[in-house]
């Protein structure tokens, strides 16, 4: 399963709204290039929401009162990128930009945890 | 009715915490709020761009991920932000979040480790959100990265 999308700064600025989040970097475009950025960054706890619904679509309702979701940002995810969230049916969580991997991750049931 | 910005430190002018006052062990000031049918449907839509959520039993549920809301708003009510990166972050649901009712949560949580790496400083700290009754209803584990 998987969810692919261009990243705008529409989506930036509702999720800003919706968190409280007021930070520069992820609302001016002058500020994050400033700071290095080749735009305003995605927050990454919006990637591991997505990632959450795509981990809940495959485990079901379970995952709600037993599911665990681990994931690590390893890139960032910028206004203007073209973005693809993707679960393997092994729990395994990817996404990826058009420049490379941004995110890593897996989603199990806790019960079926062997370690 | 607690939207995140309702709870998260504001202040501009405010320096954020020092790595030499991070204290390992010693728990946060508590913060309490709730979620509502509305910051539910908004954070759907978010995801989603629906606000169908999920249904059990014939309950709508929120998506688990909710906490990410609130999940920093939980450290720094005590450890004010410092530019931090997240780095890493594990959530454990234990029970749904049922998106038509309000959900009165207590955080707390505790520094679990902090080190320095090649030139960076890391916090890595826990968070447990628990519901009226006193269950657990979300168990957190998140690594910050500083310059």
């Amino acid at each position: 399963m998987q969810k692919s999308f261009t990243v705008t700064q529409n989506m930036i600025n509702a999720y800003s709204e919706l968190n409280g989040d007021d930070e520069a970097i992820h609302l001016s475009q002058d500020y994050a290039t400033s700071k290095g950025f080749r735009n305003t960054l995605l927050h990454g706890l919006y990637m591991m929401g997505m990632a959450c619904d795509l981990a809940t679509d495959l485990y079901g309702p379970s995952f709600l009162s037993n599911g665990e979701l681990y994931v690590k940002w390893i890139a960032p995810a910028c206004a203007g990128d073209d973005l693809n969230i993707a679960i393997e049916d092994d729990g395994q969580i990817t996404a990826d930009n058009q420049l490379g991997r941004t995110m890593i991750g897996h989603a199990v049931l806790q019960s079926d945890r062997t370690t | 009715m607690t939207r995140p910005v309702e709870i998260k430190p504001r202040d501009a002018g405010r320096p954020g915490s020092e790595y030499e006052n991070w204290a390992v062990g010693v728990p946060f000031a508590e913060l309490t709020f709730e979620i509502t049918p509305d910051i539910c449907d908004e954070y759907a839509v978010a995801i989603t761009g629906r606000p169908d959520g999920y249904v059990i039993g014939g309950k709508r549920a929120a998506i688990p991920s909710i906490f990410g809301l609130y999940l920093n708003a939980v450290l720094h009510r005590t450890y004010y932000p410092n530019h931090g990166v997240m780095v890493d972050t594990r959530f454990r649901f234990h029970r749904p979040v049922w998106a038509d009712e309000t959900t009165w949560v207590r955080a707390t949580g505790h520094i679990k480790d902090k080190f320095e790496k090649r030139g960076r400083k890391y916090m890595k700290w826990s968070a447990e959100f628990i519901g009226r009754d006193g269950n657990a209803i979300l168990s957190a584990d998140t690594t910050v990265a500083f310059a």
